[in-house]
């Protein structure tokens, strides 16, 4: 092989082998036909990743009910005066659950054996979503696709039973959970 | 007869003298033409790389590169500098492992440019489709060597980015104009 084919052949494969990559630098001066454009290029490659996002968010307030009336008991429930709101958001579809740390409240009259379930709470959430009892595993009360929802005020309510509610004072915690689908 | 032929010899010596004075003092004209096409350059270094995209992220409305190529670039006529995806109008979509969200297909002007020379951001380009170039820098009058940090933004919205790795090839064309 003369010089000449051997560096022809060098030329080559250098050239293969920077195909694969970016290229990083161009002169104009390498156009040398006549009205070939003014011009050149280089490239560089981009990625970004993104994951699976969700995000949720309370105003602060807690739950608050007035005292217990005559007509709250004769209706069956008393609903929340205050209560917290939402704001959720998420790139993936999602359910909002809530739960509460304890089957029951916590005791509310000292030498009472009776229990009060936290399923008589019922909170109202999402569209679609009413009085939804709670529990301790966790009840959806929102489901939503991708998107961004703000100023879901969730109201409570607390069934009441002249038989089964003694007065006294009912509480325990309830814990909002935001899941991807 | 002898006189008469030195007479005519030393005229012609004389006219021989003058004749070489002459061409002594002649100009010589050699044509010289050199041709300068426009010359332009263009080179970069260091990469373009993101940060993992978070709740912030969306709630600005954009992810932020963390680092981007800088570019050189000169030439000897004014030019200005181009970008473009390599390939199609769309940017590239995997979603994560483990997921199967769908491709958003989402236009390469979702991500923009911006190149910083001398200190001064030029504010941030769409990125075209192939085929078609945004100006990402011009520069008015030749000149040496300038450098470009460039930037980019991927525009992101809860409902239009779904998880995935998105990815393109930027062009950089410095052109005359």
């Amino acid at each position: 092989m003369s010089y000449t084919r051997l560096a022809l052949a060098v030329t080559m494969l250098a050239l293969g082998a920077g195909a694969a990559q970016a290229q990083t630098n161009c002169s104009t001066s390498q156009n040398t036909q006549l009205g070939s454009p003014i011009s050149c290029t280089i490239t560089a490659s981009l990625s970004a990743t993104v994951p699976a996002i969700l995000y949720l968010e309370s105003n602060g307030t807690n739950y608050t009910f007035n005292d217990a009336t005559l007509a709250d008991y004769n209706g069956g429930f008393m609903s929340s005066v205050s209560q917290p709101t939402l704001g959720h958001k998420g790139n993936v579809p999602y359910i909002v659950t809530a739960k509460a740390a304890s089957i029951n409240f916590s005791p509310f009259h000292t030498g009472d054996t009776r229990t009060k379930p936290v399923g008589e709470i019922l909170l109202t959430g999402g569209a679609g979503y009413s009085n939804v009892p709670v529990t301790v595993s966790g009840a959806t009360i929102d489901s939503r696709v991708q998107g961004e929802y703000s100023g879901i005020a969730v109201p409570a309510k607390l069934n009441l039973s002249w038989f089964n509610d003694p007065a006294g004072t009912y509480s325990t915690t309830i814990t909002f959970t935001i899941i991807s689908n | 007869m002898m006189r008469r032929a030195y007479g005519f010899l030393t005229v012609l010596v004389g006219l021989g003298l003058v004749a070489g004075n002459a061409r002594a003092q002649s100009a010589v004209t050699v044509p010289v033409s050199i041709t300068i096409e426009p010359v332009l350059y263009l080179s970069s270094t260091g990469s373009f790389a993101f940060p993992t995209a978070g709740e912030a992220h969306y709630a600005a409305g954009y992810l932020p590169s963390s680092s981007g190529p800088t570019l050189t670039h000169h030439g000897n006529v004014p030019y200005r500098i181009t970008i473009a995806a390599q390939t199609g109008s769309t940017i590239g979509f995997t979603a994560l492992t483990g997921r199967s969200d769908t491709n958003p297909n989402r236009l390469t002007t979702d991500l923009t440019l911006q190149a910083t020379t001398s200190g001064a951001a030029g504010g941030y380009v769409p990125l075209a489709a192939a085929g078609s170039s945004n100006t990402l820098y011009t520069r008015s009058a030749a000149g040496s060597d300038l450098q470009s940090l460039v930037d980019a933004r991927l525009a992101l919205g809860w409902t239009t980015n779904p998880p995935g790795t998105y990815t393109t090839t930027v062009v950089f064309t410095i052109i005359a104009p």
